[in-house]
């Protein structure tokens, strides 16, 4: 157990003993949500959000952090300019009123020192729920371009779109969302 | 007749039709707003990217009695999008699409998969940048009925594959900056034609 650990720690190449918290910024080039819902039960239907901004902080040593994320709710884009129109409207995002969905978390879960998950509150349309990310693939090496330590994961999450007050088009589109986060993040 | 509302799972929301076993085989048009093939590939190890194409078109036969069918989709290569746009113009460049040169990309199949009488599988040929290679398709929850607000009969599905990019020549970013598996993930809606 101890030997593992110590492998894993040493893995990291950036891994300073004693600098305990690094601070992350999301790369908005490399970090996009999508979404996935059935429609009419025929097919599963994606959507992605492109403008992710925010920070990520990490104490692996302490096995601590936090999260805190917006996305540019108008940054919707599913391949259809009209669908893409109803979806900023007020039946759905209603980004007018609700330019942002933000998530933030200060619980973190990690095995070892590699983040899994996190819980936290993300808020859409202005309704704030409790929400579980899974955190798969997570992994840091020093950025080829940049020089810099860098950090990158495939995050999961579901949710009810129901729950935060999105009922149009149910059931013939469903209230079952499934969200896929990739996210690259590059220490500061 | 029977046979085949046995064993049609009923969607959510929708009326299962009955396939008319008389007649061969039955055509269907592509809905491009809700078949737009999804991709996904590795960055820098880092992470997965994933992209779309917003336009594809083409015609789906099937005739379930013979378990025979063909496709035929086309897809505009310009249509492409990813999170950023400038990711879309590297992605549509020589480095990566070639739309300019190469405006389409095609896959066509006359060999669908069944078991019993639903589809489970297309083996078919993909042709990007000019390059025609087999792609086998991997095809779940193939589902029909009718559109419950235009009352069109109509068929569903998810199709999947993982493809190697560099079999098309596509080799920008190989090994690592940008990975050479690429995974489609193509819903797909097909409405009956009349007759």
């Amino acid at each position: 157990m101890r030997a593992g650990f110590m492998i894993a720690t040493f893995s990291m190449s950036f891994a300073v003993p004693g600098l305990a918290q690094e601070t992350y910024r999301v790369d908005p080039l490399h970090t996009a949500t999508t979404f996935s819902v059935s429609h009419l039960g025929l097919s599963m239907q994606r959507g992605s959000f492109g403008k992710t901004t925010g920070t990520v902080v990490l104490d692996r040593a302490a096995k601590k952090g936090s999260i805190d994320v917006a996305i540019d709710a108008a940054s919707v884009t599913s391949g259809s300019p009209s669908r893409e129109t109803l979806l900023r409207g007020e039946d759905y995002f209603n980004v007018g009123q609700f330019p942002n969905i933000t998530f933030k978390s200060e619980n973190l879960k990690f095995v070892g020192d590699t983040l899994v998950g996190a819980e936290g509150e993300v808020t859409i349309r202005g309704v704030t729920k409790p929400v579980v990310l899974s955190v798969a693939d997570f992994r840091c090496a020093i950025h080829p371009a940049t020089k810099r330590p860098a950090c990158g994961a495939e995050v999961t999450a579901s949710v009810k779109r129901s729950e935060f007050g999105m009922m149009k088009n149910q059931p013939s589109t469903g209230d079952d969302v499934s969200i896929l986060i990739a996210i690259e993040a590059i220490q500061q | 007749m029977s046979r085949y509302l046995a064993v049609t799972p009923v969607a959510i929301g929708l009326f299962v039709i009955a396939g008319s076993a008389a007649a061969a085989a039955d055509t269907y048009t592509i809905d491009p707003v809700h078949s737009q093939p999804n991709f996904e590939v590795r960055h820098m190890g880092y992470s997965v990217q994933r992209g779309s194409f917003g336009k594809a078109t083409g015609k789906i036969t099937l005739d379930r009695a013979a378990k025979t069918g063909s496709v035929d989709v086309t897809i505009d290569a310009t249509s492409i999008k990813t999170i950023d746009p400038r990711l879309d113009k590297h992605v549509q460049s020589e480095d990566f699409f070639n739309v300019a040169k190469y405006p389409t990309i095609t896959f066509k199949s006359t060999k669908l998969i069944f078991e019993g009488d639903r589809v489970v599988g297309v083996d078919g040929e993909l042709t990007m940048l000019g390059i025609t290679k087999p792609v086998t398709l991997t095809v779940d929850n193939e589902v029909c009925g009718e559109h419950p607000i235009n009352h069109k009969p109509m068929c569903g599905a998810q199709a999947s594959a993982t493809v190697k990019r560099s079999d098309w020549g596509m080799k920008y970013g190989l090994p690592r900056a940008v990975g050479d598996d690429v995974h489609l993930i193509i819903p797909i809606e097909a409405y009956k034609d009349a007759g």
